[in-house]
């Protein structure tokens, strides 16, 4: 649990490092595969692979602070519409060239955006950008800065209803998170457990018969 | 064949183009097989004389001669608790060490001067892949990390495709005293799946919390025989570790004690190599996978 909430600027490998965290709870399927990776001409803060083998993208803004003017979520949507666009034409290059990361190229990249708070335009925006774009690939998520432990935490806005933005296969009216809901608590976490193993990993392959037993093959040596 | 994502770095980073110098030899570590040699080292004093190892003078008098960009940061250091006669365990820190140097990560395996000789390792030196083991004469942690630093440092100019320093630490040095154990960013613990060996961990998880308070610390399952055993043993884990540190703990995979493993513990040959179509040796790649990425995650921005 969070004890306090974050006062002071953030700097962005914190709020990098508390992003994944929150991550590792809320999206144990997505792996990170790369931090401050440079889009089209801003780094990406981390760019990560989902459960379908979709690359998402993913940006984080940090708060505002006094003098700096508040855009309402407005630049980080369109930074996060030019990763889209970016990616989309490199996921084959990069599947080919790396595919032991497990990209699919018939997934397509997602986008995830978290800010403090997002303008109503900005939300309206988005709707309707994600409704083109197609199921889940946009999706804006609020959170609040806490302090734990003296180090930063996120707490990611929950969701009145509509399949979790974490999840593959969100749809794009959930891919904009429901910005009104109120109370400040991570939604209940599934497990955080991590591997790419499946059951039939861990057993042990028969040997290889391959008619050696059978009658009238050859008996080895 | 490029391998992975550095391989395409260039794609993304135009600042970071190739230096005109760049060693076109630079394969990845899955080509340089079985790459057995050397003089045994011992990091002495921290790791100024290019000479301590053979594999990473080579490195260093190459990148010495280039004027490309300089160094990235440090590379991980990942600390691994276990105890001084804990065979297990080290078999599986030195497994990882090498399954992720198959990936293509550098890696170097630390461990104390006081384990020279014993059971716990095989021979130092530049081993399979490239994974080298070195002793330190560190007498607490703060000592071991410091080499260890240096060396993270050090591999860092010639880690085009990043990597981990791999550090056996003995559980006695994080427990005692009352102080903050401040050189450790990143710890891995490897816990069995009984209720004896969650507790342990546990217990471990919650002293090491209390004392440094940005500790990230990850948990591989060993031993088990199902996903579902180590899923349920981790969720046990983490729950207990939320509640008693409000801390995450972070999932490493599992890992199967199976025959396997102690064979390649006698003979003293990493499983991936020895049996590499064994449940071992694919939950060892597995692991060392998540750990590549979490590593390499941190590296390449």
């Amino acid at each position: 649990m969070a004890e306090l909430e974050w006062r002071g600027p953030i700097e962005p490998a914190s709020l990098r490092r508390a992003l994944r965290l929150a991550l590792r709870r809320l999206a144990p399927g997505w792996r990170v595969i790369a931090e401050g990776f440079l889009g089209q001409s801003t780094p990406i803060d981390l760019l990560a692979i989902g459960e379908a083998g979709e690359l998402i993208c993913i940006r984080a803004q940090p708060p505002i602070e006094g003098g700096q003017r508040d855009e309402g979520g407005a630049r980080l949507l369109a930074q996060g519409l030019s990763d889209l666009g970016w990616i989309a034409p490199r996921v084959a290059d990069l599947r080919k060239l790396a595919p032991e990361l497990g990209m699919s190229e018939l997934a397509q990249p997602r986008c995830q955006l978290l800010a403090p708070t997002f303008d109503a335009e900005v939300v309206a925006a988005a709707d309707q950008v994600g409704s083109v774009l197609g199921e889940g690939r946009l999706a804006l998520t609020r959170y609040r800065p806490a302090r734990q432990q003296g180090q930063l935490a996120l707490l990611l806005e929950p969701r009145k209803s509509g399949p979790s933005p974490w999840a593959p296969g969100a749809t794009s009216s959930a891919a904009v998170a429901d910005l009104d809901a109120s109370p400040l608590t991570d939604p209940p976490s599934p497990s955080a457990f991590r591997t790419g193993l499946r059951e039939v990993d861990l057993r042990t392959e028969p040997p290889l018969s391959h008619g050696w037993d059978a009658p009238g093959a050859p008996v080895a040596s | 064949m490029p391998r992975d994502l550095a391989d395409v770095l260039h794609y993304f980073l135009p600042e970071l183009e190739e230096t005109p110098d760049a060693d076109p030899t630079d394969t990845p570590r899955a080509d340089r097989e079985d790459a057995t040699t050397s003089p045994a080292p011992s990091v002495e004093v921290p790791v100024d004389d290019p000479t301590t190892t053979a594999g990473r003078g080579r490195s260093a008098s190459r990148n010495d001669a280039r004027t490309g960009p300089a160094a990235g940061p440090p590379l991980p250091v990942l600390g691994l608790p276990i105890g001084d006669r804990d065979v297990v365990r080290a078999a599986l820190a030195w497994n990882l060490a090498v399954e992720t140097a198959r990936l293509g990560a550098s890696t170097i395996l630390l461990a104390p001067e006081t384990d020279r000789g014993s059971p716990l390792w095989p021979e130092p030196g530049v081993g399979p892949l490239g994974c080298e083991l070195l002793f330190c004469p560190a007498k607490d942690l703060a000592s071991l990390y410091e080499t260890a630093s240096e060396l993270a440092t050090r591999m860092a100019t010639d880690a085009r495709r990043g990597g981990i320093v791999f550090v056996r630490v003995p559980p006695d040095w994080l427990v005692e005293g009352d102080g903050p154990v401040e050189p450790i960013r990143w710890l891995l613990l490897l816990s069995g799946a009984r209720a004896r060996d969650l507790e342990e961990t546990a217990s471990l998880a919650r002293t090491l919390y209390a004392r440094h308070s940005v500790l990230e610390l990850g948990v591989t399952l060993h031993g088990v025989e199902s996903i579902g055993e180590a899923r349920d043993a981790y969720d046990a884990l983490a729950r207990r570790t939320e509640a008693e540190s409000a801390r995450t703990l972070i999932s490493y995979g599992l890992l199967v004690d199976d025959l396997h493993v102690y064979r390649a513990i006698a003979a003293q040959r990493p499983v991936g190599l020895a049996h590499p179509q064994s449940p071992a040796a694919r939950a060892l790649m597995d692991v060392a996978r998540l750990l590549y990425e979490d590593a390499r995650s941190r590296v390449l921005g």
